[in-house]
């Protein structure tokens, strides 16, 4: 318990720092700022600082974080610079297809990687195991937006069996979803696999044996306790993999959430909505990191005394 | 206990053996080989691009020979959607990933070099900030921090190079890190300075013999990520711009087109595989022959 | 459930005429793609009940591989090409898997060198006690903790009843081989082997441990095979010795007898280092190397570093009576001494 909250105790700090970095980064210099507001060349000077001044771009920056934050705190995520649609409702109205989308991929990762990966270490050297193995290494070495477009290309274009973009029905969601899902659950598989394998033949498996203990109990719930904790290392590393190229996927399929709005606001120069969906994607890598140690704290208890190093 | 251990492998360290006889040794020939092939066309894409009088094999736009399929007459992988040849399109596109990924390679094991020995070796306070520092970089994925980048200076191609060197230095400076604090406890670095060689003096030579094995093999891997990561970056349009050509440029065009043709998206994505497959196959050889103890892994 | 199994042999009665463990002609091989390794040739071992046998040889010499044949634990591609395993004179070759595993841990335990390694790091010792109970009796749980918290403090572990929830790795080397010990011994096997629990554990842990066993021995009348490659250590415990080289045995003896008049040339060897090494561990004075399975000489397998070869040496010796040792060899020393 006292692991799990200095652990988020730790996270919070974290989110902190992530947050003013990325705060400095985008408002460096005022002048970028409003540039997608005002045509800085053809607009007079005393106009652009009078704007400047109106919007508080002209205070220290300390002062402006703090507005910021204090403005984040009670609900007010600021204005699209671009649409001029308040932040928050951008960020209601595309949260939900993102989660839809990289919860889907997690559920096929972990849903699928985990028992493939213990099916494949039980069978193991059979044409079960040896065809799930190079399905996982085929799939590896293709970067995924490879992957997505040649997914779309046969799939949507050659054999019009699913759409090739948008989110108005579940087969848009299935591509973008198994695309996404593809790198994560090929480690998931072979990492079980191996870390199955390994401590299938431990010495704490072999002595469970020579106390005649049932063989499913030594199986299912020693091994495969033992076994699940670097799956839930790699599982971390996944979390924030898959937040990263859902960014990728969404654009590449037109799935209408986060990651879009945040490249094209990147592209149309819209701080505001940059600003607010980085820090959202940031604090939900950092706080994803810290509940998946705390995970494996409950999995491994030698990880509580260790501080997240078994 | 009086059983000998069969010899197995060669013996650790080939300085005896000269360098040029271990390249040209059966296990390592193939390697080199495909090595050298791809920094020649690497060269050829970035010679082409510099060199004035040669742009025009790849900038050259034939608005008559549009999207051309590959073998058309003069155009061996066909033309994209403005005419340019597709072949030089991509071999341009291959000189700057490669030089791209170099670049980036060494700016991360330098950074992560800098970071991690002063992390490992000066001491608890020292490790503790480089471990903050390295947990805040953990919250930007590359693709996250290019946006962060992009949305600061606009994107380009020091955007690209910065993004996925601040993204790589991490992984890195923990195992420089973890490497360092390994030294420390071992006898020799003590004994080292019991007779009062100076810090700095233990920390360059002892470390240099031991890390040098382990950055060759992390370099190779970085070029591969960092190939992947700057067409996936200048795909999204977060990258490098046009002109200057890029297979993650040569893909995001193409998909405009994909109904029409599969050239310029599958070409490109295949050349990709391809050279992820030999970096990552290359970095598992070298790991072989330098790493026993598996001190690098790959993800 | 055991004792549908084995016939009823009370166990604290020392001088019944059924061994507890006995091990005839064992051989044991890998299965190799082609062909087989043989990895233990001819071992036979008796053992009484109460009687503590000692097991010495270097790694490699097959002491190990013949405990886990008798446990039916040999790795995959191994196995027992030929021979016999009884306990209490029932078969344990060809036994059913499920009859095996129901004898394992009841009536026959074994404990391990490492026990770091050999505890479950993810598992509460307590239940790991309580698990072994619950493998074999129909009891509840709450008994099985009982009796759990019972041998815990049996064995030596203060305030049992706390430390039953605690993990392996919160404990030392010792209380940990202590933990493996109370596991084994739960349900009052009739055999225990021994496979050098005591190696990973410094001196003076070591002597708490090898008094620990001697204790239960006594208390529980079991039999104990203890394999070591500690002459020193073996000295101190064990009642005969079946000293092993090359997969086989080449001499067994009382342990006194063994230690006053070796008559195998190898153990002549064993005791010399022993008493020149510090720690009675074996420093290969003996010159030359074991050969490794597959590569033993056809003769007699210690021919290529003996000094007392003779003539005849070429011929693979059988296992022979000598006073009252057996001996594999045809130039074995004697009671002069020397020649």
């Amino acid at each position: 318990m006292r692991f799990a909250l200095t652990r988020l105790g730790y996270a919070i700090i974290v989110i902190f720092l992530v947050s003013v970095v990325t705060f400095a980064a985008l408002h460096a210099s005022p002048g970028s700022v409003i540039s997608s507001v005002l045509n800085v060349t053809t607009t007079p000077h005393s106009v652009v600082v009078a704007y400047e001044r109106s919007h508080g771009l002209l205070d220290p920056l300390p002062v402006q974080y703090w507005h910021f934050i204090s403005g984040v705190l009670t609900g007010n995520l600021g204005t699209s610079l671009v649409s001029n649609l308040p932040v928050a409702q951008i960020v209601r109205n595309s949260i939900w297809y993102t989660a839809l989308l990289a919860g889907s991929a997690f559920l096929l990762t972990f849903g699928l990687g985990i028992p493939l990966g213990v099916a494949a270490a039980v069978t193991e050297g059979s044409w079960f195991d040896r065809v799930i193995r190079t399905v996982a290494s085929f799939v590896l070495a293709i970067p995924n937006f490879v992957l997505a477009i040649a997914a779309v290309l046969i799939l949507a274009v050659h054999l019009h069996v699913l759409p090739a973009g948008g989110a108005g029905s579940f087969s848009d969601l299935i591509m973008p979803a198994v695309v996404l899902a593809a790198e994560p659950w090929s480690l998931t598989v072979r990492v079980m696999r191996t870390s199955f394998l390994e401590h299938m033949s431990a010495d704490f498996t072999r002595t469970l044996r020579a106390r005649g203990v049932p063989e499913w109990r030594v199986v299912w719930l020693h091994v495969l306790r033992n076994a699940v904790g670097p799956v839930i290392s790699l599982g971390i590393l996944q979390i924030r993999n898959l937040l990263a190229y859902t960014l990728l996927i969404e654009v590449i399929f037109t799935w209408p959430g986060l990651g879009t709005q945040l490249v094209n606001s990147v592209l149309q120069r819209d701080y505001n909505v940059t600003l607010v969906l980085t820090l959202l994607l940031a604090t939900v890598i950092v706080l994803a990191a810290a509940l998946g140690d705390i995970l494996l704290s409950l999995v491994d208890p030698r990880v509580r005394v260790n501080g997240g190093n078994p | 206990m009086a059983i000998a251990p069969a010899l197995t492998g060669q013996p650790v360290g080939h300085r005896e053996r000269g360098l040029l006889r271990t390249l040209t040794s059966r296990a390592n020939i193939a390697w080199v080989i495909g090595s050298l092939i791809l920094l020649s066309a690497g060269a050829v894409g970035v010679i082409i691009q510099v060199v004035p009088s040669l742009r025009h094999l790849y900038l050259n736009q034939d608005l008559e020979a549009t999207l051309k399929p590959p073998l058309s007459p003069h155009h061996l992988l066909g033309t994209d959607n403005l005419g340019r040849d597709l072949g030089w399109q991509l071999i341009a596109g291959l000189g700057t990933s490669l030089a791209i990924g170099i670049g980036v390679a060494l700016l991360s094991v330098v950074l992560g070099l800098i970071v991690g020995i002063f992390g490992g070796f000066f001491g608890r306070a020292a490790d503790a900030v480089a471990n903050v520092v390295v947990d805040v970089t953990w919250a930007f994925p590359a693709i996250l921090l290019a946006v962060v980048l992009a949305g600061w200076i606009g994107p380009s191609l020091t955007t690209v190079i910065l993004a996925l060197a601040l993204t790589n230095w991490a992984g890195f400076a923990r195992i420089v890190r973890g490497e360092v604090l390994s030294l420390r406890e071992r006898d020799f670095v003590n004994a080292a300075r019991v007779l009062g060689v100076p810090k700095v003096l233990i920390s360059v030579r002892h470390l240099a013999s031991n890390l040098v094995p382990v950055t060759i093999v992390l370099t190779v891997y970085f070029i591969a990520t960092s190939i992947i990561g700057e067409a996936g970056l200048t795909f999204l349009g977060l990258g490098i711009q046009p002109p200057m050509p890029s297979m993650g440029e040569t893909l995001s065009t193409g998909r405009e087109y994909i109904s029409e043709s599969w050239w310029p998206v599958i070409l490109p994505g295949v050349l990709l595989v391809i050279i992820v497959l030999f970096l990552n196959g290359l970095g598992d050889h070298l790991r072989g022959q330098l790493d026993p103890r598996g001190r690098v892994q790959r993800r | 459930m055991t004792s549908d199994l084995l016939p009823d042999v009370p166990a604290s009665s020392p001088d019944t005429a059924v061994s507890a463990l006995e091990i005839s002609s064992l051989q044991v091989s890998l299965q190799g793609r082609q062909a087989s390794t043989s990895l233990v040739t001819d071992v036979s071992l008796a053992v009484a009940p109460g009687e503590i046998v000692g097991l010495v040889g270097e790694s490699g010499s097959g002491k190990s591989l013949t405990a886990l044949a008798c446990m039916g634990l040999l790795p995959r591609g191994v196995v027992i090409a030929a021979g016999d395993v009884r306990l209490s004179g029932v078969s344990l070759v060809g036994m059913e898997r499920k009859k095996l595993r129901a004898l394992r841990g009841s009536a026959i335990s074994m404990i391990f060198q490492d026990p770091l390694t050999s505890l479950d790091p993810c598992a509460r010792i307590g239940s790991q006690i309580v698990e072994t109970i619950l493998a074999h009796r129909d009891v509840t749980a709450a008994e099985a903790r009982k009796d759990a918290v019972e041998l815990l403090d049996r064995v030596g572990i203060p305030r049992a009843t706390e430390r039953m929830r605690a993990y392996p790795h919160e404990f030392s080397g010792g209380m940990r081989q202590r933990v493996m010990i109370a596991a084994a011994l739960v349900l009052r096997p009739r055999v225990l082997i021994a496979d050098e629990p005591t190696t990973a554990l410094d001196v003076t842990t070591q002597a708490g441990i090898v008094e620990l066993v001697l204790e239960l021995r006594r208390e529980l009348g079991m039999a104990v095979v203890w394999i070591s490659h500690d002459l020193g250590l073996i000295g101190q415990l064990a009642d005969r010795v079946a000293v092993m080289y090359a997969g086989e045995v080449v001499e067994m003896a009382g342990m006194r007898d063994l230690f006053v008049t070796p008559r195998h040339p190898y153990t002549h060897g064993l005791i010399d280092s022993a008493r020149r090494g510090e720690y009675g561990e074996l420093f290969g004075f003996i010159r030359g190397n074991v050969a490794e399975p597959g590569h033993w000489a056809a003769g007699c397998r210690f021919a290529p570093r003996c000094e007392r070869v003779v003539a005849g040496c070429e011929q693979h010796p059988e296992l022979r009576p000598l006073d009252q040792a057996s001996v594999r060899c045809i130039n074995p020393m004697t009671r002069d001494g020397a020649q």
